[in-house]
């Protein structure tokens, strides 16, 4: 395991999946605006109406 | 409140991650042929797992659907089935490249290898259908009651048919593959479980951004 150096393969694996699920963090909050402003243009809208 | 609200999100990754980390460092069993690509069970097996629950989690909103007709019902149950379709096809990608070095080619005319692909096939046509019915009720209910047969034809096509099959190279024919107490290392199993688990928190995690994303683009096509 320390020898033959599988665990730096390992280490890199893990941060790539890290980086996959921050960015699905990061989509997550995308949603979470885009959501946001479309309720604020509607509700825009209604008013004028 | 980050937490409390994305609390599962963390934990589901931290499982998947731990799958990762564990189940490429622990001593598995060497078994003639596979050896070490035995591993591959954590990860290729979890797909198919995954699969099945997000076309368990389309099959009830349909259910619900056809019980109760709202349209949000209509978007959670094809996003799920979306989400599931993915990872059948990560499961299938999967499995033709451990096939090519366990049998020495990607495809084998194994029931259990042409059932999957039958059973990915039903759900095309589930997308199919829904893309060719304008009138948006009529579309969702249609699409509800065709899923519905897709799940049952799934489980016939991937849990039945493969295990009535006189031949089969492919494994977990006899019992509850990999989820019984026999015929899975208990150190494996450690690693199996969470793997599943951790993978399909992430699959609803997706489906449910993927509900968000649809039901945007409906209000604005409403507006």
């Amino acid at each position: 395991m320390l020898s033959n150096k599988l665990f730096v393969v390992i280490g890199v694996i893990a941060i790539i999946f890290i980086g996959l699920v921050g960015y699905l963090f990061f989509l997550d909050r995308k949603t979470q605006r885009l959501e946001k402003e479309l309720e604020d243009f509607l509700n825009e809208q209604n008013k004028k109406q | 409140m980050f937490i409390k609200e994305n609390g599962w999100k963390i934990i589901g990754g931290l499982l998947v991650l731990y799958s990762i980390i564990v189940g490429l460092s622990i001593q598995v069993p060497q078994l003639p042929i596979i050896y070490e690509s035995i591993r591959n069970l954590f990860y290729h097996v979890s797909m198919w797992f995954t699969m099945t629950a997000m076309f368990a989690t389309a099959l009830i909103f349909s259910i619900s659907y056809l019980r109760n007709p709202l349209l949000k019902k209509d978007i959670a149950a094809v996003e799920a089935a979306r989400v599931g379709f993915f990872f059948g096809f990560l499961g299938l990608a999967t499995g033709m490249l451990w096939a090519n070095f366990t049998w020495g080619k990607p495809w084998t005319n194994d029931p259990q290898l042409n059932g999957a692909a039958t059973a990915l096939l039903t759900y095309l046509a589930y997308f199919i259908l829904r893309s060719s019915i304008e009138d948006q009720e009529k579309k969702a209910r249609i699409s509800a009651v065709y899923n519905i047969f897709a799940f049952v034809l799934m489980l016939v096509f991937i849990g039945v048919l493969p295990r009535m099959a006189e031949h089969s190279i492919h494994p977990g024919k006899s019992g509850n593959p990999a989820l019984g107490v026999k015929g899975l290392d208990p150190r494996m199993r450690l690693v199996f479980y969470p793997a599943v688990v951790g993978w399909i928190m992430i699959a609803l995690w997706i489906w449910k951004i993927r509900i968000r994303l649809t039901t945007i683009r409906q209000k604005i096509s409403e507006f």
